[in-house]
């Protein structure tokens, strides 16, 4: 399938704004990272609304879109309700931020509510016409994407943030809500790389889903070369994708942000902040190499046409 | 009620009449298709079998006017829809170019009119049709392969142009493409094991293919 910028980067930025408030939401619930809040809930509202614009730029007729839009079955239908439902508890929650701590039942709220949008994300490409996305596997993915780049810039924030007075008394200052997140990042890097791996043991193995006819022709197309499914799927590994796959997804999306997550506990300050955020920068190439894989691959069961 | 097309493989010659006859029916645009004619083969008859030892024939592949249609599913505002005579169509008016259901659909036959911005595909000649027509594919089928009827009463209804040999007196073009022969006296004999449809996906194809002696190469059943 040819590749489909728009969508790819609406599935990034909609990955860092979730993960960003997922992970902001978690340390409120846990009563911890006062003074990150505001920044994350900024950062991740700004994701939102560029991963919003990402999708309109999809659209051949943005001008049509509310007009007769709301089929319940359809996973975009489904995006624009989850989309909407998590900017009201966003900007809710910024509010309560705003007006001192926020309560520990918001930032549950604020987890519960970006991992439900990243599962409504992901399950709108769950087609039964395209084996490579019709899987769990991109949940976990999508999952472990939204982990990783939100772990990554709660982790710079705090590295930059000034100890709340409050939370100094106790050992709940800024340096344990850095040390939390680098622990965070670390274990979302993890997530990453098995979601990775199980997707190079299971995208080999979709080699029966296509269906073949062995050799053929199509007149409209005289010259081109027959398409091969199955060929390209048992050798993406070591085919056209395989340096987008290891190089771009593994090393940079999933074992240098791990790396950074891992050795950052031992910077501090601006230093810190910015291994933090060259992690989450190469967090988010990675994502987008693999969504990349994931449109070449995305073929349809039946691609002769 | 479910219209569809029942293609006998058997006499299908690969003319192309009825991707041609479908351009010029339907204004489909330069480069696009609303049905293909795919030559499958020449694959060996048997495990190592070579030339000669090979057989072809001929697929005919557009828009399978499903059952469940999965591009109707994630349509956001119900511009692919299905109607009560089975056929899928697009409302052109309600269309925003979002080609999720040119994703959503297993045989790749949707694709997007970057003129108008919208999605298209095989109507099914819905204009034809409504009138009491057959589909142009069907009208001008070189070989008298397409039959076009009600899948609920069964395929061995389903209408074609009449053929030459079936006419009495008058057998010229306009004649025959005036009246009607039915698949079940038109066609050789076939076993239901011997009807085939395209990959199913949880869709069901409504469109139906008889090969007889040959190995079926598309998937499905």
């Amino acid at each position: 399938m040819e590749l489909q910028w728009p969508l790819m980067f609406f599935t990034l930025f909609i990955c860092l704004g979730t993960g960003t408030f997922g992970v902001a939401g978690l340390l409120a619930g846990l009563n911890k990272a006062k003074e990150i809040q505001i920044p994350a809930v900024v950062v991740s509202l700004i994701a939102i609304v560029l991963g919003g614009l990402a999708s309109f730029l999809h659209l051949e007729h943005w001008d049509r879109a509310f007009n007769g839009f709301g089929h319940l079955t359809s996973g975009i239908t489904q995006e624009l309700i989850g989309i909407v439902v998590f900017a009201v508890v966003a900007i809710i929650y910024l509010v309560l931020a705003r007006r001192g701590a926020v309560p520990a039942w918001a930032g549950w709220l604020a987890l519960i509510v970006s991992v439900v949008l990243v599962i409504i994300m992901s399950a709108s490409y769950g087609m039964s016409a395209r084996p490579v996305w019709d899987t769990p596997l991109l949940w976990l993915y999508y999952l472990s994407n939204a982990a990783l780049s939100g772990a990554l810039v709660v982790l710079a924030i705090s590295a930059l943030a000034k100890p709340d007075a409050e939370s100094a008394k106790g050992s709940q200052g800024s340096s344990a809500i850095f040390t939390l997140s680098a622990k965070l990042a670390l274990g979302a890097a993890v997530l990453t790389l098995i979601a990775l791996l199980a997707y190079a043991v299971f995208i080999p193995s979709l080699s029966p889903s296509f269906t073949s006819v062995g050799n053929y022709f199509d007149p409209t197309q005289p010259t081109k070369v027959m398409d091969d499914p199955q060929g390209m799927l048992s050798g993406f590994l070591t085919g056209d994708q395989a340096l987008l796959f290891w190089v771009g997804a593994l090393v940079l999306g999933a074992l240098v942000p791990g790396a950074a997550a891992f050795f950052v506990t031992r910077q501090q300050g601006t230093t810190a902040a910015s291994t933090a955020g060259v992690a989450a920068l190469c967090a988010l190439a990675g994502a987008l190499c693999f969504r990349v894989v994931l449109y070449a691959l995305g073929f349809s069961v039946f691609v002769f046409y | 009620m479910q219209y569809a097309i029942v293609t006998d493989l058997n006499r299908c010659v690969g003319c192309l009449n009825c991707t041609v006859a479908c351009k010029a029916a339907n204004s489909v645009d330069i480069g696009s298709f609303w049905i293909k004619t795919l030559r499958i083969g020449p694959n060996p008859k048997f495990e190592g079998a070579v030339c000669p030892d090979v057989e072809m024939y001929f697929l005919t592949v557009q828009c399978q006017h499903c059952e469940k249609p999965q591009c109707v599913e994630v349509c956001p505002t119900q511009a692919s829809h299905k109607r009560a005579d089975g056929t899928v169509q697009i409302d052109k008016s309600k269309c925003i170019g979002c080609q999720f259901c040119v994703m959503a659909c297993p045989y790749n036959v949707r694709y997007l009119n970057e003129e108008e911005r919208i999605v298209e595909k095989c109507t099914l000649c819905e204009q034809k049709i409504a009138q009491g027509e057959l589909p142009q594919c069907v009208m001008q089928c070189g070989a008298r392969a397409r039959f076009f009827g009600d899948l609920e009463a069964g395929i061995e209804s389903f209408e074609g142009p009449a053929e030459p040999s079936q006419m009495e007196e008058d057998k010229s073009y306009e004649k025959c493409q005036g009246e009607r022969s039915v698949l079940g006296s038109l066609l050789n004999p076939h076993k239901e094991s011997e009807v085939y449809s395209l990959p199913d996906v949880g869709n069901i194809p409504s469109f139906k293919f008889i090969l007889r002696e040959r190995t079926w190469q598309g998937g499905g059943r």
